[in-house]
């Protein structure tokens, strides 16, 4: 661009936005990919901001901003890149890998493979007692209900 | 394959490493819930996916812990090797997330490196998933043929209708055959409600993160659904400790 052509570019401000909705452009957007429809946006915006619009208006904004375009996507969608192994951080590392000022022999994961060793040597919790188990014999209803003899009972 | 024992002196790692084979068995779902259960407990260990299927980026490892796990290419001649590379100088525990169809590549790499890693204290646990589905059955077997007592295993009877039927499992001559000869552990992950177990894999939520609402997805959080995630997790962290030499170095 040559210097006038640069001068007058920045003289020249911005436009208005085209749109009242422009403001809320992201947040829109956002709302739609999460998945909430036209109608509640609407509801959503006038609750929100008291912007009144109609649903065919929002449709059409909605729709010319989510096209993609060839140079910058309108919507930044994040696309995951894969990590790679060298790049992999340990999850839950408490301590760093190596240590600088330590000695070279030492284990950086010393305190992690000690709480493993607990961990394995603690020995498995016992199964929970029920406080009332009846056999299913016992609950088979066609059955008669066996009786306690008299006796039990008087001292019940 | 020589029957002499490797001399080692004690397990310092531990590479836990879902078996390749039959796809959509739970694998990735089960993977996710150990992971819970490391968290749960802050013991620190790398995450790997070996899913080099590019369709399958939902659902895979990727997915559920985007920048945390990597992904390595199992069919790069080096692939297999940087896991126990990572193993000696992080964290003592790697879980590795095996694609289907994995098996041939695995095979080969335990043929030439096992008796190395070993070397370096490095224990394996292979996870099988069975379903009621045959195939799932035909997987493990495959599986153990081929990695022998070079690994622990732990079978995960994995409940995908209400109620399951293991009859392939439970009465297959080879599956006993398996059981009597290797001695897997088997534990057992009960039946997910789709309403729940949908969701979460579309928005990449694993179901320890459903249950403590760590997430903003609406559908996610009503009550049912949290309740129902955290039986399924205390479930299934009580099948975990009831295994845990299988999960820890």
């Amino acid at each position: 661009m040559t210097p006038e052509h640069q001068r007058v570019y920045e003289s020249i401000p911005a436009d208005d936005p085209q749109s009242r909705l422009e403001p809320y452009r992201e947040l829109i957007l956002r709302w739609r990919r999460q998945g909430r429809s036209i109608r509640r946006i609407c509801n959503l915006l006038h609750q929100s901001f008291n912007v009144s619009i109609k649903k065919s208006s929002l449709h059409e904004y909605v729709t010319l901003r989510s096209r993609p375009r060839k140079q910058k996507p309108e919507i930044d969608i994040e696309i995951e890149q894969p990590t790679t192994l060298s790049a992999a951080k340990p999850i839950n590392q408490t301590v760093p890998p190596r240590h600088p000022q330590g000695s070279p022999g030492e284990d950086p994961w010393a305190e992690q493979r000690e709480r493993m060793r607990r961990h394995k040597a603690e020995p498995p919790p016992p199964p929970k007692r029920k406080p009332f188990e009846v056999s299913e014999e016992d609950l088979d209803g066609t059955k008669p209900l066996r009786m306690m003899p008299l006796s039990t009972q008087k001292e019940n | 394959m020589s029957a002499l024992p490797i001399p080692i002196q004690e397990t310092k790692r531990r590479l836990v490493l879902t078996q390749g084979g039959k796809g959509g068995t739970g694998k990735t779902t089960l993977l996710t819930a150990l992971v819970d259960w490391y968290d749960e407990h802050q013991y620190a260990y790398t995450l790997v996916d070996l899913d080099t299927e590019a369709s399958k980026s939902r659902g895979s490892l990727i997915h559920y812990f985007p920048g945390k796990a990597a992904k390595v290419d199992i069919n790069r001649p080096e692939g297999l090797d940087d896991l126990v590379n990572v193993l000696q100088d992080g964290p003592p525990i790697v879980v590795a997330d095996m694609g289907a169809g994995a098996g041939q590549v695995a095979y080969r790499w335990f043929d030439d490196m096992y008796e190395g890693a070993r070397e370096l204290g490095v224990s394996f646990t292979a996870i099988g998933l069975v379903t009621p589905d045959p195939a799932t059955v035909d997987s493990v077997v495959k599986w153990a043929h081929a990695l022998q007592d070079r690994t622990d295993y732990l079978i995960v009877k994995n409940s995908v209708t209400n109620p399951s039927n293991f009859n392939a499992w439970d009465r297959a001559e080879l599956a006993q055959q398996f059981r009597q000869n290797l001695h897997p552990q088997v534990i057992e992950m009960e039946y997910h409600m789709p309403s729940v177990e949908g969701p979460a894999r579309n928005h990449g939520l694993t179901i320890g993160r459903v249950a403590s609402r760590q997430h903003d997805v609406q559908e996610l959080n009503q009550f049912t659904h949290v309740i129902r995630a955290q039986a399924y997790r205390r479930h299934i962290y009580a099948e975990f400790d009831r295994v845990k030499d299988l999960l820890l170095p």
